[in-house]
């Protein structure tokens, strides 16, 4: 059943595509933004300890559900293994499936790359074993746009005491929230260090703003849904003025199961099932694949016809490649006086000293306190003092609780080109559709820096008085959950990238992938305001070559 | 699928499957009822409950006298017992029983039955709001976006989000309910502050340790409950905690009548526990100190007429203070009794009255340990405290293995006042503060009285007074 | 909000029939076990395996804070699958302990227990045994059944976050005005 034709097809409601659909819209385009999941809102979870985006061992809320979505997993040694998405593993977990995406129950750190994010071949030149590059657009294509993205969505901090930061034109909309006691005990000791604090970035109002009000700050933010709507995402700011417009139809529970291509190999529609499970088609002008790095390379690959036997865009065999994550690395250190002041979101202060310029290594990244943690998370610190039960760790639980700091930060990674998503030959999710297969490592580098880093933290947190610290480091595992990044790299060379520099897919026009799939390097820090960014630089180009009801 | 059968034969068939049918309806509250309700409670759906209700207030009162009777012909009423025992065969109940939303009016029907005076005066109340006034009020819904967190202290048992509840979530609305058989429905029913399957022992009624709470000493009846959204269930009064308020720097003396507990969880101040944040109402100025139900009533919430139980009707100036501009409602109101100040009144100054000097026997010297910022409260001590010292306000601050410290506050000076004795071993400090448990297991506890002297050194008194423990 | 409550035609009979059988045969009421997926024996090795991973002093243990109920609860519903890793499981702690000691794990003294479980977490040559596995698995359920949410059935009375001195539930009041208010003047 082919439904009204429409211009445009955003697939994915996250950070990306809610941006593109609201910007396509309000140029006057029809748009059908498909979304998986459903409108999820905090009753969905209601703050709920052990079923969180964080702490998921009872299940994602806010994520895709386990029992229509299996991925399989190949290690190291190449055994397959099939893993749900509340596993509590790195392949899998804090992946969302919802409106708004991981927008809905992120800590919301609001990061600008560095200049040098876009420049990583040539600050570094070629690494052994990664196919490490330049972005094909530099910080200044994208500086106008993250100042968009910040003052549209709603940025609440204060950079200015980071003299690593990238020049801005304009400040941020929103002053930082008050500081915290970790804040307070960090920065004195950061300083002393000849480290540079200040105020982190976040997509959370700290003074009313877009009509919402300010963080009541609880003690359940990241993994949560905000109840207080404080914390900025697609859901709450740009996916309601695009339904405003009335060009715009959301629908939620639609899997997407392939775009169509004709004879001459361009994009006519998309296939997806319904809420009902029942299979529409639908015909378009334009396509727009925004569903995560993971989804967005399955898509493509899954699309597979005549002309693109291997799926689409994937001529030279690029789609799904150089998949990343962060791997974070850090400390946590123990104090003798009370460091938890129950005020939330916790993460307060970061450093860029170590992004950059780091003496035999390639890369870095951003060191920031942890955000505010439940029992049952500090219940899972890796810590070496007391073994994990018993007596002793009652006594750990009640004496240190109260009396930790984490500090912590995502490690920038190199892009590996076997680290990739393809589509399983066999494993099928509830609708018959192939999954993602998940395989490679991390770069050794990424765990040199993560070891470096680690002692950074380790410092910072013995000159704020920590009387006992360890480190706490990541293993080689691939990172295909949050931060997923790089399956669709964006380049100016076909045989080398899959999109062009205006994420249009190299050999069908009217198809683009936006979203963190086209980063080729995913920098040293969170990557949502990045993708955001490119979201509103890639829809404004779009709706600038759009010529009426046609795509060129 | 057709069975060979005559037409008569056809009828009959129908008439038996449906009379067996009917027989059927009321078997699972038979079941139920043959036993009195011991039968299910042994089953692990409800035996909580059943329990609670067996040590609880309500325990002479049947279970059929709320929760229907077996030959109700309420068809409602039966196929809610089957569908219970469906999902108990199934394995699939949940874990806890919850009330609905829907089921609300007729539980307070049942309430009101009993204690009419409280629910008239609940109804005629600000707390007797329903959905239509909260959520469909236009000025309110022009200035803001209507959010989750609103059902926390309104609708509290809604069983959905907000976007669920109202449409649409906008300034510009119009508005209206999704279900609109909602919208006389209370958001502040009974049983947010009550529940009705108490845990703790039966019928306890324990006197209040504190003063001030109007004509006569208050019994805080063992019922006081607040249904948290979060969790969707009832937290006993006793295991809700009191904020330390502050003032700019200064802490504000507050009132540690524990019922408060119950008002602070939605009349809350923002994080920074500042008075007058937020939805704060804690009193400040000449009224510092009181408990809100000093002056609230209960269930109403009026307060018009405790003013006279402190205050003479006519003031020495003049004033009716029952005719005084005391509300809340405007902000200008210089006699807003929550923060109205001497000065407001007495612009000319305040006359001078005649300062009651606090005597403490001889001093020794003797080093104070400096206040630890993790405070909790007690009211015994407290009480206590100031009943010896004749001063005003405590908090108690540092425990010591040894010794619990409370800080008596008493502008300008600060007094540091120990409470000394042994921490006895197994004290179970389960359902009380520690300090409080501390104090009530010790017979006798010596109290020092440590008063900065002029030149800055400590004293301490070293006549001790003896207190006899609260039990 | 739809209500979901309606039953269908056939459930309907299906929920008659069924009434009246049960209704007759009180079979019911002689409960075999008061838990849903745990007989009484398990259920009791359970407690004093869970009162080692978090035993009780000053504050509440394990067992008394019903971490054991959110075990049999989790169990009869999202890890269904698991029930078999605990009946086995606690079969062989039992059978070891009596191979060892000459008696059950339940009867062993709170020395011999941790002597026991200690050798079954850290000793080699547990590592990669079927009973070191199901010990981790325990010390990972209680933990979620003691610091968790008491919604799932353990932490009674929040009894890990009073323990913390984590006041529950946190006094939280919001911005009180116009939200609209300080936007319009800042966005521009």
């Amino acid at each position: 059943m082919a439904a009204k034709n429409v211009n445009a097809v955003v697939i994915g409601a996250g950070a990306g595509g809610g941006i593109v659909a609201k910007e396509l819209a309000e140029a006057g385009l029809t748009v059908l933004l498909l979304e998986r999941g459903k409108w999820n809102t905090p009753f969905d979870d209601l703050k709920d300890d052990l079923r969180n985006q964080r702490v998921s061992v009872l299940g994602a809320p806010f994520g895709p559900d386990d029992e229509r979505n299996p991925r399989v997993v190949v290690d190291a040694p190449g055994r397959e293994r099939i893993v749900l998405p509340s596993d509590s593993e790195m392949e899998y977990n804090n992946n969302a499936a919802c409106v708004g995406g991981g927008t809905v129950s992120y800590g919301a750190m609001a990061w600008r790359y560095m200049e040098q994010d876009f420049r990583m071949r040539s600050t570094y030149g070629s690494v052994e074993g990664s196919t490490l590059d330049d972005w094909p657009i530099s910080y200044q294509d994208l500086e106008p746009y993250y100042e968009k993205a910040e003052w549209e969505i709603g940025v609440s901090g204060d950079d200015s005491n980071n003299i690593f930061r990238a020049p801005r034109k304009r400040p941020l909309p929103m002053p930082p929230l008050p500081p915290n006691r970790e804040y307070t005990i960090l920065k004195p000791a950061a300083q002393r260090l000849g480290f540079h604090p200040f105020d982190i970035p976040m997509l959370r109002n700290s003074v009313p703003y877009g009509g919402r009000v300010p963080c009541m700050r609880c003690r359940w933010c990241v993994g949560f849904a905000c109840e207080v709507n404080a914390k900025n995402g697609t859901q709450n700011t740009v996916i309601p003025k695009a339904l405003v417009t009335g060009n715009c139809e959301l629908k939620t529970d639609c899997m997407t199961k392939e775009i169509l291509t004709d004879a001459r190999g361009r994009a006519t529609g998309v296939a997806y099932y319904d809420e009902n499970d029942h299979l529409q088609e639908q015909t378009v002008d334009i396509v727009v694949v925004s569903c995560g790095a993971n989804e967005s390379a399955r898509l493509l690959l899954n699309s597979k016809s005549s002309l693109f036997p291997n799926g689409l865009g994937n001529r030279y065999d690029w789609v799904g490649r150089n998949l990343q994550g962060h791997a974070y690395t850090g400390a946590c250190g123990l104090f003798d006086f009370e460091v938890y002041d129950d005020i939330g979101p916790g993460a307060s202060i970061a450093i860029c000293d170590f992004n950059h310029g780091n003496p035999g290594l390639v890369s870095g990244g951003m060191l920031a306190n942890e955000f505010i943690r439940l029992p049952i998370e500090f219940v899972g610190q890796d810590q070496p003092v007391v073994k994990d039960w018993g007596r002793e760790h009652k006594d750990f639980m009640r004496q240190w609780f109260k009396r930790s700091i984490v500090v912590y930060g995502p490690v920038q990674e190199m892009p590996v080109f076997d680290a990739r998503v393809q589509v399983d030959p066999v494993v099928k999710d509830h609708w018959g559709i192939p999954v993602c297969r998940l395989s490679g490592r991390r770069h050794t580098n990424d765990i040199h820096v993560a070891e470096f880093l680690s002692t950074k933290a380790e410092e910072w947190l013995k000159e704020a008085g920590a009387i006992k610290t360890w480190p706490q480091l990541p293993d080689s595992r691939l990172s295909g959950g949050q931060h997923q990044a790089g399956t669709c790299r964006m380049g100016n060379d076909p045989k080398t990238s899959v999109v062009n520099k205006d994420c249009q897919v190299h050999d069908v026009d009217n198809l683009f992938v936006i979203d963190a799939s086209v980063h080729v390097t995913n920098g040293g820090f969170n990557p949502v305001l990045t993708i955001m960014a490119n979201a509103y630089r890639a829809s404004d180009i779009l709706v600038r070559n759009w010529k009426g009801t046609k795509f060129r | 699928m057709r069975i060979a059968c005559s037409r008569s034969g056809r009828v009959y068939l129908a008439l038996g499957i449906g009379v067996l049918v009917i027989l059927c309806i009321p078997g699972a509250s038979l079941y139920y009822e043959a036993s009195g309700g011991r039968a299910c409670a042994r089953c692990h759906e409800i035996w909580q409950l059943y329990a609670d209700w067996h040590t609880s207030a309500h325990r002479n009162i049947k279970c059929t006298e709320c929760h229907g009777h077996v030959f109700t012909l309420d068809a409602g009423f039966h196929l809610n017992n089957m569908r219970r025992v469906f999902t108990h065969l199934q394995g699939d109940a949940r874990e806890r029983v919850r009330i609905r939303e829907r089921d609300i009016p007729k539980i307070m029907a049942n309430c009101q039955r009993c204690h009419q005076q409280e629910y008239a005066d609940w109804q005629a109340g600000p707390h007797g709001v329903s959905y239509r006034d909260i959520f469909l009020d236009k000025t309110f819904n022009q200035k803001n976006i209507l959010m989750d967190d609103c059902l926390r202290c309104h609708g509290m048992h809604f069983e959905g989000s907000i976007r669920e509840l109202v449409q649409p979530i906008t300034t510009t609305g119009p508005w209206s309910l999704r279900d609109r058989s909602l919208a006389d429905h209370p958001v502040i029913p009974c049983l947010t502050c009550h529940q009705i399957h108490k845990e703790g022992v039966p019928l306890q009624r324990s006197r209040l340790g504190v003063r001030a709470s109007g004509p006569e000493q208050e019994i805080m009846l063992p019922s006081l409950a607040l249904f948290d959204r979060r969790e969707m269930e009832s937290v006993a009064v006793s295991r809700l905690s009191l904020l330390e308020m502050k003032d700019g720097n200064r802490l504000v003396k507050t009132s540690s009548d524990p019922r408060q507990a119950l008002c602070y969880q939605c009349h809350a101040p923002r994080a920074t526990q500042q008075v007058g944040s937020g939805d704060d109402r804690t009193p400040t100025g000449v009224h510092e100190g009181l408990s809100c139900l000093a002056c609230h009533l209960k269930h109403g919430q009026l307060t018009r007429a405790s003013c006279a139980t402190c205050h003479p009707r006519l003031s020495n100036c003049g004033l009716d203070v029952e005719k005084m501009d005391t509300t809340f409602r405007s902000p200008k109101s210089p006699h807003d009794i929550h923060f109205v100040k001497c000065e407001d009144c007495h612009a000319k100054g305040v006359p001078k009255k005649a300062h009651r000097e606090v005597h403490f026997p001889t001093s020794a010297n003797a080093p104070v340990k400096p206040l630890h910022s993790d405070r909790l409260r007690s009211s015994e001590e407290l009480s206590r405290a100031k009943m010896l010292s004749g001063v005003n306000a405590a908090s108690v601050t540092n425990i010591q293995e040894e010794e619990t410290e409370v800080t008596i506050l008493r502008r300008p000076e600060c007094y540091n006042l120990t409470l000394r004795g042994k921490r006895p071993n197994g004290v179970s400090t389960d359902h009380m503060p520690r300090p409080l448990a501390h104090v009530q297991n010790k017979s006798t506890i010596d109290v020092f009285v440590d008063k900065k002297t002029a030149d800055g050194n400590t004293a301490r008194s070293s006549a001790l007074a003896q207190i006899r423990s609260a039990r | 909000m739809k209500v979901k409550n309606r039953l269908k035609r056939r459930e309907f009979m299906w929920l008659a029939a069924s009434a009246v059988a049960i209704g007759s045969s009180i079979s019911c009421g002689e409960v075999v076990s008061p838990w849903r997926s745990l007989t009484t024996d398990e259920a009791d090795s359970l407690a004093s395996l869970c009162n080692q991973i978090i035993p009780e002093d000053q504050d509440l243990g394990a067992a008394s804070a019903d971490v054991v109920n959110y075990i049999d609860v989790q169990l009869s519903s999202r890890l269904k699958r698991m029930k078999k890793v605990y009946r086995s499981g606690i079969a062989q702690l039992n059978d070891l302990s009596f191979e060892r000691y000459g008696k059950k794990f339940i009867s062993l003294s709170d020395q011999q227990q941790v002597e026991f479980l200690t050798a079954i977490d850290r000793d080699k040559a547990w590592k990669e045994t079927t009973l070191h596995k199901f010990f981790r698995i325990v010390v990972d359920h209680t933990m979620q059944g003691f610091y968790g949410d008491p919604r799932h059935g353990g932490n009674r009375n929040r009894a890990s976050w009073a323990m913390l001195n984590l006041p529950y539930p946190p006094i939280r009041g919001r911005f009180h005005g116009d939200a609209n208010a300080t936007n319009n003047s800042k966005v521009s």
